[in-house]
């Protein structure tokens, strides 16, 4: 649990200039359109809903309103209604982003992955032990799956996260590259590593060879990275080893290769069986529940129609 | 002082604005953030030029002309100050109504600059002081064809950032147009007592308007009065009055006000002189 005593918060007036932002603040990155239209809303209506803040020394530093703060500077407003809160220690204070900020914004994710292991040192100076995944989220809010995507982006090399991190501060329309893109595409880098070790000898030159494709519409969708870890795995679906380090060398020297190609010429069609045979598994399964009696005139003529074509392909095969 | 409330993305291209207001529009002291007005909103940069004027510049990710800016050049222009509004934005922005934005803020006198990654600043457009947009714009059709071209020009010269030029090419235009009607009513002889001996074409033009308005018969031309004629003496008097280049922000924009209430007045005297000598050859 946080400890901080909001009961304890007083609402001021406190002057705009007295007024600091919090360097435990994860969001790195305000948009100006945002902003924009911040100011629009609080020129016409004001602030309608006080920022908080704790005093340190002559000044007070921001725990939740750093846009409404913002604003009130460009605006040149001289004070801003604010609940004025005891100092947080160093540990609470970082939570307090996340709690205040995480879960009512929709923050960049690499926003909140930057601060994630300053969050993970002090929980562990005070738990004593490294904090497991359950004991983050409860802290921080985060759920699980969060966390996880958080520290894919952690571990990135630093020049992927600064590629990531210019790219987050366009405006969304322009930006290309994501962390869903970063993230899809580790993950896919690891199933590599993991099922051909020694595949990958230069991981970072993958890494360019992907996003290059990406930006150049070589590979359309960042769900095509998926396609990758099903090659890597290509012989648990029959299909030879060989064949998937041959498609796998070619989409990383081929720069007109693309993922979907390289799927279709190793593992399409074994995927493609694979997925048929699970769906008459499951048809399977269903035609056992079923009594002469369930049986209406059109599920009677569908099943007819199935006989027939598994007797010809039976036969066929035979 | 650094930047406080303009996005961080927008940053590098705020700094290499400052650059370019100081190497190629020499404006020394570019103040970031800071209050301009009490009350008003702060411009992201601005800075005093020689001649009395305040250039600020906002940033935008996007939008040549955002709601933003909008309001900031509307409170500029009711504190009536000698303003000139940039827009600047990275040369990355896509926008799909960007042409509309950008004729939208030429409209309202904002400049717009696009800064290049490396640095370098492209102006598109440059601002017109928000004390000169106020002028009231000349309504054409009440004037002959032959000399819109004319006004129009006088009026872009006034709005470009030079008034008394703009004013002093409305004068040309009115003062050719009244020694024509002087030399025309000695001509047909609606003149009381002898015709003058100066020329017409040559006399300063003071003298000539006042020699017409003590014995050009009135009634012979058109509706022309003496009362209109006598605001076309009264601009005679500052007919050639240049002055100096004003230096300061408070003589700047006195000057620019009195300029913009003379430029509208001869407007409106020279059309109230050609409406009212119709049907009179000149």
């Amino acid at each position: 649990m946080l400890k901080i005593d909001a009961g304890n918060a007083k609402l001021r007036q406190i002057p705009v200039e007295e007024i600091d932002r919090n360097p435990e603040n994860p969001r790195i990155f305000f948009r100006q359109s945002e902003l924009d239209t911040l100011q629009e809303s609080i020129r016409q209506h004001g602030i309608q809903v006080p920022i908080s803040v704790f005093q340190k020394g002559n000044q007070y530093i921001l725990i939740d309103g750093e846009r409404r703060w913002r604003c009130a500077l460009k605006l040149n407003l001289k004070t801003i209604p604010a609940l004025v809160q005891p100092e947080p220690d160093a540990l609470t204070n970082v939570l307090l982003m996340f709690n205040i900020h995480a879960l009512r914004e929709q923050w960049d994710l690499l926003t909140i992955a930057m601060k994630l292991p300053s969050v993970l040192s002090l929980l562990a100076e005070e738990l004593g032990k490294s904090p497991t995944e359950a004991e983050i989220s409860n802290r921080t809010g985060l759920n699980r799956s969060v966390i996880r995507r958080c520290k894919l982006l952690i571990e990135l090399p630093a020049k992927y996260r600064e590629m990531l991190s210019a790219e987050l501060k366009k405006p969304k329309t322009q930006q290309i590259l994501s962390e869903d893109f970063f993230i899809e595409m580790e993950r896919s880098l690891r199933t590599i590593e993991r099922v051909l070790p020694g595949f990958l000898k230069n991981k970072n030159e993958c890494r360019d060879i992907l996003i290059s494709k990406y930006k150049s519409e070589t590979i359309k969708d960042l769900i095509d990275l998926r396609y990758l870890p099903k090659i890597a795995k290509a012989e648990q679906v029959g299909v030879s080893r060989s064949k998937a380090v041959r498609a796998l060398e070619k989409l990383f020297s081929d720069n007109n290769y693309s993922l979907e190609m390289a799927f279709e010429d190793t593992v399409a069609d074994a995927y493609s069986e694979k997925t048929l045979v699970s769906k008459i598994w499951a048809v399977c399964e269903r035609l056992d529940e079923l009594t002469p009696t369930t049986i209406d005139e059109e599920l009677s003529k569908a099943l007819t129609t199935l006989r027939k074509q598994i007797r010809v392909l039976l036969g066929r095969a035979q | 002082m650094s930047f406080r409330s303009l996005a961080e993305a927008l940053r590098d291209t705020a700094t290499q604005v400052i650059t370019f207001l100081r190497v190629e529009r020499g404006l020394g002291k570019v103040k970031i953030e800071e209050e301009l007005v009490r009350g008003l909103p702060k411009p992201t940069l601005q800075a005093n030029t020689s001649e009395g004027e305040i250039v600020c510049v906002e940033f935008s990710e996007t939008d040549c002309y955002p709601q933003s800016l909008a309001r900031l050049a509307e409170d500029f222009k009711a504190a009536e100050l000698p303003v000139k509004i940039f827009i600047a934005l990275p040369s990355t922005a896509q926008n799909a109504t960007f042409m509309t934005d950008l004729a939208r803020a030429r409209r309202q006198g904002i400049g717009v600059m696009v800064v290049e990654p490396a640095g370098s600043v492209t102006v598109l457009d440059e601002p017109i002081s928000q004390l000169l947009t106020q002028l009231r714009r000349i309504d054409m059709p009440s004037y002959p064809p032959k000399l819109r071209a004319r006004l129009s020009q006088a009026q872009a010269t006034f709005l470009s950032g030079s008034p008394p030029k703009g004013c002093s090419e409305l004068y040309d235009l009115l003062e050719e147009v009244t020694r024509k009607i002087v030399a025309a009513a000695i001509a047909r002889s609606f003149w009381n007592g002898a015709a003058p001996t100066f020329n017409v074409a040559t006399e300063n033009w003071h003298n000539v308007c006042s020699a017409a308005y003590a014995k050009m018969q009135f009634n012979q031309i058109g509706t022309l009065s003496p009362q209109i004629w006598a605001n076309v003496l009264a601009i005679t008097r500052h007919r050639n009055e240049t002055g100096h280049s004003p230096t300061t922000i408070e003589r700047r924009k006195r000057r620019d006000l009195e300029m913009r209430t003379r430029f509208e007045h001869a407007a409106d005297v020279l059309r109230d002189v050609i409406q009212n000598t119709k049907g009179f050859r000149w």
